[in-house]
């Protein structure tokens, strides 16, 4: 079967390798550069601490829903939900198509992310952060919004063209090695911010909630959308991932890996950066907000400019190779899952892949050069578009098909699994519905309509990007419904 | 307090992550003795 897994895992078909691919898919850019960014300007432990609930309730549970969806279904983000449910099967095809979409728009900004990576790379390899006179701030506004960046941000995607379209095999036999080694380096980097002077009021910020963010709705979703994004739910890849997996594979264990190895990285990525910002810095609150979508890049290069010397220019150097190619594994992946949809109308894999690699170069080119273009991106496609994504997994697995019987197969696996599903997995599944609807409609109350206009931080565009996901909602199911039409033959 | 927390939440993420690792190797032997 054709599928989008078995270059990352045909060479070593065990379980280890299994998890280390899907990790691999988990662990990019999301760890250090979304999760410091988001944690930090949305309440910190207040942030942290909802993660922790989004985890329990909906992580877990919606991982194995979309594992599901693709080992039942037996197929990528079109058949896989259309095959698998019993009931409105064009829904779930437009469902599928619907992650997909996201997917591709998130494309379009992580080619510039992964652009920056690789840009602290060469910083790295060039020895800049342990210069006397390196300033983190200068260098990370030098480089960010810049056509040299776009540059790089641009040679990514090639990059991603050529690996998709051609289907080189390997890289993520690489990857098997580089996620340990990228694990090791943050718990290193953690330990080495957490104990530099004055770095305790920055894990306090990061550790204890405080009431008024707690009760902020901007909190709970903004962390929502950041365990969906990190993890890399609804993006249609546990989907396309499911479809492989063999008879024995235990989809309870990939779940619970996925979650707890992206969970691991992104704790220790923030403790290693806003306890340091805390350490260096007497106004960390105004450099946070001043910091923005860079909060990482300003952090990160600042701890090993604080090492010196040959250790601190060895440490980034390996830091950010290991972080690079975490983020270009995610790239091509990402990139994967978008082209799935048209491998299976018939496209050739090179062409889709140089057609959506070039669009979104295109459509992801005001986000290389704003932050308010880049802010814009992700919080439409992936606060608001993956959330939707996630209360259509659940209501896919939830409503859609018997669940009962399907927590049923998941359970038989032998050897058994590592957390046998209970009862409570139905009716958290079917909870999950409502959670990503509920907390989006309160988010926007509160902020667009109670705090008014003016007051939200996403006020002015919010809107617009609702009705461009209406509208791209509408010619998407049409898109799903002829095709599949088309594929089983009932539109002739 | 801070330092309790964050031992505790290291302990449980970190481990569980490491757990992961171990578990799969296990796991691993366990489909192999059985056969595919």
């Amino acid at each position: 079967m054709a599928s989008i897994l078995p270059r990352f895992v045909e060479r070593a078909p065990s379980a280890f390798a299994l998890l280390m691919a899907v990790v691999g898919w988990s662990v990019g850019a999301g760890n250090y550069w979304r999760f410091s960014w988001r944690a930090a300007n949305y309440g910190g432990g207040s942030f942290l601490f909802a993660y922790l609930v989004w985890l329990i309730v909906t992580a877990f549970v919606l991982a194995v829903a979309e594992y599901a969806i693709g080992r039942f279904g037996r197929g990528g983000p079109l058949h896989g939900p259309y095959n698998f449910a019993q009931r409105y099967k064009k829904f779930a095809a437009f469902a599928g198509l619907w992650m997909a979409w996201a997917s591709f728009m998130i494309l379009c900004y992580y080619w510039v992310v992964t652009g920056w990576i690789f840009a602290y790379m060469i910083y790295a390899i060039s020895g800049t952060f342990t210069r006397h006179d390196f300033n983190a701030v200068a260098t990370w506004n030098s480089l960010f919004g810049s056509w040299l960046s776009v540059g790089i941000g641009v040679l990514m995607m090639i990059g991603s063209i050529i690996v998709t379209g051609l289907g080189i095999r390997g890289i993520s036999s690489v990857a098997r090695i580089m996620f340990p080694i990228l694990f090791i380096l943050t718990a290193i980097l953690a330990i080495y911010s957490i104990t530099l002077p004055g770095a305790s009021k920055g894990l306090e910020f990061y550790l204890i909630p405080k009431l008024e963010s707690l009760v902020d709705p901007a909190t709970w979703m903004q962390s929502l959308s950041q365990v969906i994004w990190s993890i890399g739910i609804a993006w249609g890849f546990f989907i396309a991932a499911g479809a492989w997996t063999r008879k024995r594979d235990d989809i309870t264990f990939l779940s619970f890996g996925n979650v707890v190895n992206d969970t691991a990285v992104a704790w220790m990525a923030g403790l290693a950066i806003i306890p340091l910002i805390f350490a260096v810095s007497a106004t960390p609150m105004e450099d946070i907000k001043a910091a923005g979508t860079g909060l990482a890049f300003i952090a990160l290069p600042r701890l090993f400019h604080e090492m010196g010397g040959l250790a601190g220019y060895l440490y980034g150097l390996l830091f950010f190779t290991a972080f690079w190619f975490a983020a270009f594994t995610s790239l091509y992946t990402i990139h994967e899952v978008v082209l799935r949809p048209l491998k299976d109308i018939g496209m050739p894999p090179s062409q889709a892949a140089i057609l959506t690699g070039i669009l979104a170069i295109i459509i992801g080119l005001p986000t290389a050069l704003s932050f308010e273009w880049l802010d814009y991106y992700d919080t439409v496609w992936g606060v608001i578009g993956l959330s939707l994504g996630l209360a259509a997994i659940a209501l896919i697995v939830g409503f859609f098909v018997d669940t009962e019987s399907i927590r049923r197969m998941i359970n038989e696996v032998e050897p058994k699994p590592l957390i046998p599903l209970g009862s409570w997995w139905n009716i958290l599944v079917k909870v999950n519905v409502v959670i990503p609807v509920i907390f989006f409609i309160w988010w926007i109350a509160y902020w667009e309509w109670y705090k008014g206009w003016g007051a939200g931080l996403h006020t002015y565009y919010t809107f617009p990007g609702i009705i461009i996901l209406i509208i791209g909602g509408i010619i998407l199911y049409y898109v799903a419904s002829r095709t599949i039409d088309m594929l089983t033959g009932a539109g002739k | 307090m801070i330092w309790i927390i964050f031992f505790i939440l290291t302990w449980i993420i970190v481990i569980l992550a490491l757990y992961t690792w171990y578990y799969s190797y296990q796991r691993e032997r366990k489909i192999r003795e059985l056969g595919e």
